[in-house]
């Protein structure tokens, strides 16, 4: 008798703990839906910024940005390392007088590189509103590797194969991107997350190494409690970029390669 | 004639102020240029000379400080970034070196 009750306690035991552990652990898959990810929005419109440092005061409308339509040409190096535009819309101290002195925008806006700050074109720039246009964006779209999300192009590859080769330095034209090809695997938060993985060799293709380090990672020792993805997802570490301009972190097996997650 | 001298010797005077002044503007330049492109082999060069780097921005951010260009806050800001990346590297090789 007691043999036979500790067989039905094992046939209804595996079923039950099987269960439990199912309900208690959010598994792989549904990563991308656990975590509260912002809303993406269509892909001509990704990536693109409305700066409002001080336009709104002066009685102008905030200046709208897209980044895809200026990193076919400069990499992000240009205007967030040597034109020292920050990583967060409306921190950069800039002025008007700035842009005209041929500081921040006004180094290219200078009516030769591209159209310049000159008073009929303020509209282009002052919209108030993103206005990204959606043929340019196909017909550019169109040309470049794919991607699942974003802009739905992927930049990295789209380098890589040399289908755009954006300006590394706008001050001296022949410097390339630094050879360092160190590659980082991550422990993740959770045991049974695949690590993630960090190739410097990417990343350096587009940033300066001080563009990362030490403002955005000062790290000192191998860890992994600086990059959760609560911090991420507040736009801290990976989450400057891979949020709203890189691609986004819908993509959990950008990063998380060997996730068998579909999303 | 002694007006007209007087003229001559000033305009001198000013055309060689202003040279210097463009030739002290190019020496900051120089430096920061120069200070900058080690951030790109930063991990080849020693505690020592990333030392050796970092007191050199710290002289020249006074420099450029002081200096009354309109591109100076860019460059300030740039040439921090420099140091702090220097002072990163710094600490990563002294770091590597106690284990």
């Amino acid at each position: 008798m007691r043999q036979m009750d500790a067989g039905k306690r094992n046939r209804y035991l595996w079923p039950i703990t099987s269960l439990i552990t199912l309900l208690i652990l959010p598994g792989p898959a549904s990563a991308a839906t656990f975590w509260e990810l912002p809303k993406l929005p269509k892909p001509h419109l990704f990536g693109d910024i409305l700066i409002d440092r001080l336009s709104s005061e002066n009685g102008v409308k905030p200046v709208f940005f897209s980044h895809w339509r200026h990193r076919t040409k400069y990499t992000c190096r240009v205007c967030h390392w040597e034109l020292d535009f920050s990583f967060k819309a409306g921190e950069t101290l800039m002025t008007e007088t700035d842009n005209r002195n041929g500081l921040y925008c006004g180094m290219c806006h200078d009516g030769k590189t591209a159209f310049g700050h000159t008073e009929g074109n303020c509209q282009r720039c002052h919209t108030g509103k993103k206005v990204s246009d959606i043929g340019k964006f196909k017909a550019l779209r169109d040309n470049l590797p794919k991607d699942k999300f974003g802009n739905g192009i992927n930049w990295a590859a789209a380098i890589k194969t040399g289908r755009i080769s954006p300006l590394y330095s706008i001050y001296k034209p022949e410097e390339k991107p630094l050879k360092f090809k160190k590659r980082l695997w991550l422990k993740a938060e959770w045991p049974y997350v695949p690590p993630a993985y960090f190739p410097h060799d990417i990343h350096v293709q587009w940033l300066d190494c001080g563009s990362c380090h030490p403002d955005i990672f000062k790290i000192k020792k191998k860890t992994t409690k600086h990059f959760l993805m609560k911090y991420i997802l507040e736009e801290k570490f990976c989450g400057v970029c891979h949020l709203k301009v890189a691609f986004p972190m819908d993509d959990c097996k950008r990063c998380h390669p060997s996730m068998k997650a579909e999303n | 004639m002694k007006n007209t001298f007087f003229i001559l010797t000033l305009l001198y005077l000013l055309i060689c102020s202003a040279n210097l002044l463009d030739a002290a503007g190019d020496d900051w330049r120089n430096d920061f240029d120069r200070i900058c492109a080690n951030t790109a082999n930063a991990g080849k060069l020693s505690g020592t000379e990333l030392g050796k780097l970092i007191d050199d921005s710290d002289k020249l951010l006074k420099v450029i400080e002081a200096s009354n260009e309109h591109d100076k806050k860019v460059y300030l800001i740039r040439l921090k970034k420099c140091r702090n990346f220097l002072e990163f590297m710094r600490n990563v090789s002294e770091k590597s070196g106690e284990k």
